[in-house]
């Protein structure tokens, strides 16, 4: 394509959205049936460069009749907060999330924003065994209504596939699976397991992941365990487990495991399909039911096994993880099990270095090949009602783009030219895989069924950390009790009877305000002031390797969202530049030796920055009317597409 | 054997409207995991940070 046919056709896509114009209908009725795909992490400018240049040829097709908006996202563009918007069609304030991790303002600890599980209170006890007289529960901390409520309430037969910021799922008739927010049995945002021969890697201690030694006889036999879930019937909450046996063939490369009557051959690389375990917590009485995967990532001089998380099983879920209870076991008994952590490609896992690349797309890939499947399922059930909604979501590429960034970024630090070579642009990859979802989907649906394919935000390089504590630090705003800060934590080290500021989360930032925090120094007639300081000089700050500004806005939350859930909110939402992003240890109260740093992981990149830079995407088939729309405005879109009036809580407005 | 407790008609009102808001079934049963809660953070340490680990975001 010639350069000037490009800016052409970019101007007109972006600039003037109705260039395309010819599908006028949608807002003249109310419509039988509304379609909606959320790819999580879809940039609107790589979308429409790789389509302009003939990589993605569905895209580009869909545009020919279509449109496709940059998109206002949520401060912070974090995929919870900007779903939660998408569900309520409110601001942050509306319903109460505005980060992956929260803190608590009594401990000053960390904590996750979108659910909070209640133990069971009430016990008898028989010798060690601790009998639950009535069960515990997990709550949705989110707030405000989802919109499909209003679609149950029209009567519309509605499906939302695995839509974050829902775990548990709220309370309807519609058929719903939990996404984002959906822990594992162990009670984590995923825990995986490594058996290695290698005693130094044995010895490593990896975040999130359980490592264990094995040692093979001289016929290559060994023995191990699956560490499972605490025991809740028993005082001490022993975890349960499940024994195993490993047949290993070094001269094949291959392994054969045992485990409860699974025989699992796998070669070095292989990935096998889901294996069903059942820890018996009173035998043939009451069992808690998992399913992992196993990937034997080495089988020759050393022998290492990947078990993934114990995920919930959706024919005999552990956890409430759809509504109602049975729909995720009839989606397992008509396709196959399916995954069901909310963020299920194992990123730690590559992080860690347990995963080579290549293992990462293996799994990636298998994710992408089972929402694939669900969604062919559910679009025929969609297409075979009269009148109905589907919501069908996807994690692959937000996960993929995070960890195959440096592999196309020659400026990233981590930046890896042999595995370049060897797998090629991944993100690239990707979005031609996407591309053929919108092939697919446009094949199936007849043109008079609107379709809006929406993002929570784009993408970024992640490049630098940012330390906000050791900032704080070293700006006077945070005291420690120690000199020897780098690698200290809030939580242990702080004065808090001196500190005035602190850093939880992605992007938050808290004042230590008297009244609101355990020990709390500045006085909320003061709090003002102080803000407005530290805004200032956050702005001002330089990253004192490349001269360019980390930050590049700093939204006070009590000036911008609604008040309903301010009690929760941060002070301020950080918004990174381009290529920065929250230092990691930052976002749960630690401290580094530098303010800015290399980010020196395959996790490379990111979107929890600045929100005018990671814009989400908005491709629909309909003429929108609004030139600037934003994630909020979506649900009442979707309700007035069925001729549903918009519900006065809801901030955003309908786009037709 | 349940033990009474005493707070004041300020505390009581801001529990009874967070039972209604999030579910519980009553305000004891807030209370009661609210001091669970406590009580685990400061006896095992970390064990939030494992799970948020777990996200990816910051391992």
């Amino acid at each position: 394509m010639k350069r000037r046919e490009f800016i052409k056709l970019t101007a007109a896509a972006f600039a003037a959205p109705y260039f395309f114009s010819r599908n006028l209908w949608a807002e003249n009725r109310a419509n039988q049936k509304v379609l909606v795909l959320g790819i999580d992490g879809l940039a609107p400018d790589t979308a429409f460069r790789m389509a302009m240049n003939g990589e993605l040829p569905n895209i580009k097709k869909f545009l020919e009749s279509g449109y496709l908006h940059k998109m206002n996202t949520t401060p912070p563009p974090q995929s919870p907060v900007a779903w939660a918007s998408f569900i309520t069609g409110r601001d942050p304030g509306g319903y109460g999330i505005y980060d992956f991790i929260h803190r608590d303002p009594k401990t000053y600890m960390p904590k996750f924003s979108q659910s909070d599980s209640i133990p069971a209170s009430h016990f008898v006890k028989l010798g060690s065994w601790k009998i639950p007289l009535k069960g515990g529960k997990i709550v949705l901390n989110r707030g405000g209504k989802a919109f499909w409520e209003y679609l149950e309430a029209a009567d519309i037969d509605s499906t939302v596939f695995k839509v974050p910021a829902n775990y548990p799922p709220s309370e309807t008739k519609a058929r719903t699976v939990s996404g984002i927010g959906t822990p594992d049995l162990l009670g984590t945002y995923g825990t995986y397991y490594l058996y290695t021969s290698d005693e130094r890697e044995a010895q490593q201690d990896l975040s999130g992941a359980r490592i264990f030694y094995v040692y093979f006889n001289e016929y290559g036999e060994s023995e191990a365990e699956i560490e499972g879930p605490a025991n809740p019937l028993k005082e001490e909450e022993e975890p349960l487990t499940i024994p195993f046996k490993i047949y290993l063939d070094r001269d094949s490369r291959s392994a054969r495991i045992d485990i409860q009557g699974n025989e699992i051959l796998l070669k070095e690389g292989e990935m096998s399909r889901w294996i069903e375990l059942n820890f018996e917590v009173i035998t043939g009485v009451q069992s808690i039911k998992a399913i992992v995967r196993l990937i034997l990532l080495e089988a020759n001089k050393k022998f290492r096994l990947y078990i993934s998380p114990l995920c919930v099983d959706p024919k005999d879920p552990a956890l409430p993880i759809s509504t109602p209870k049975s729909y995720s076991k009839e989606l397992a008994e008509k396709l196959g099990i399916f995954h069901t952590l909310g963020l299920p490609a194992d990123t730690k896992a590559l992080s860690n270095l347990t995963f080579s690349v290549g293992n990462f797309i293996t799994q990636s890939m298998s994710i992408l090949d089972e929402s694939n499947k669900v969604y062919q399922y559910e679009l025929e059930r969609f297409l075979s009602l009269k009148k109905g909604f589907l919501f069908m979501y996807y994690s692959a590429l937000d996960q993929g783009q995070h960890m195959f960034w440096a592999l196309s970024d020659k400026k990233h630090p981590y930046y890896h030219p042999d595995d370049t070579r060897r797998y090629g642009n991944m993100v690239a990859e990707l979005y031609r895989r996407f591309d053929k979802v919108f092939g697919y989907t446009m094949k199936k649906v007849p043109k008079n069924i609107p379709i809006i394919i929406v993002s929570d935000h784009g993408f970024a390089p992640f490049r630098r950390r940012v330390n906000i504590n050791t900032w704080l630090l070293k700006e006077g705003y945070l005291k420690l009790s120690t000199g020897d800060y780098d690698g200290a934590t809030i939580m242990e080290e702080a004065k808090w009877g001196e500190s005035r500021a602190y850093c939880i989360g992605l992007n938050g930032l808290y004042i230590n305000l008297q009244g609101r925090e355990a020990e709390g120094t500045v006085k909320p007639q003061e709090k003002r002031k102080l803000m407005e300081e530290i805004k200032g000089k956050l702005l001002d700050l330089k990253d004192p390797e490349t001269g360019e500004k980390p930050i590049t806005a700093v939204f006070i939350t009590e000036d911008i969202f609604s008040k309903d859930y301010q009690y929760r909110a941060p002070d301020f939402i950080v918004g990174f530049n381009r290529n920065y992003r929250m230092d990691n240890s930052s976002a749960i109260g630690g401290l580094t030796k530098e303010v800015v740093y290399d980010n020196m992981d395959w996790w490379s990149g990111d979107h929890c920055i600045d929100p005018a830079k990671v814009k989400a995407s908005l491709f629909s088939n309909f003429r929108i009317k609004n030139e600037n729309p934003s994630m909020w405005d979506i649900p009442a879109t979707i309700l007035k597409l069925f001729g549903i009036e918009t519900p006065p809580d809801m901030k955003g407005r309908s786009l037709i | 054997m349940a033990k009474k407790i005493k707070i004041s008609d300020e505390a009581y009102e801001k529990a009874k409207e967070i039972v209604e808001k999030k579910g519980y079934s009553s305000v004891e049963e807030l209370l009661e995991h609210l001091v669970d809660r406590e009580y685990t953070e400061h006896s095992e340490g970390g064990s939030e940070e494992d799970r948020l680990k777990g996200l990816g975001y910051i391992s």
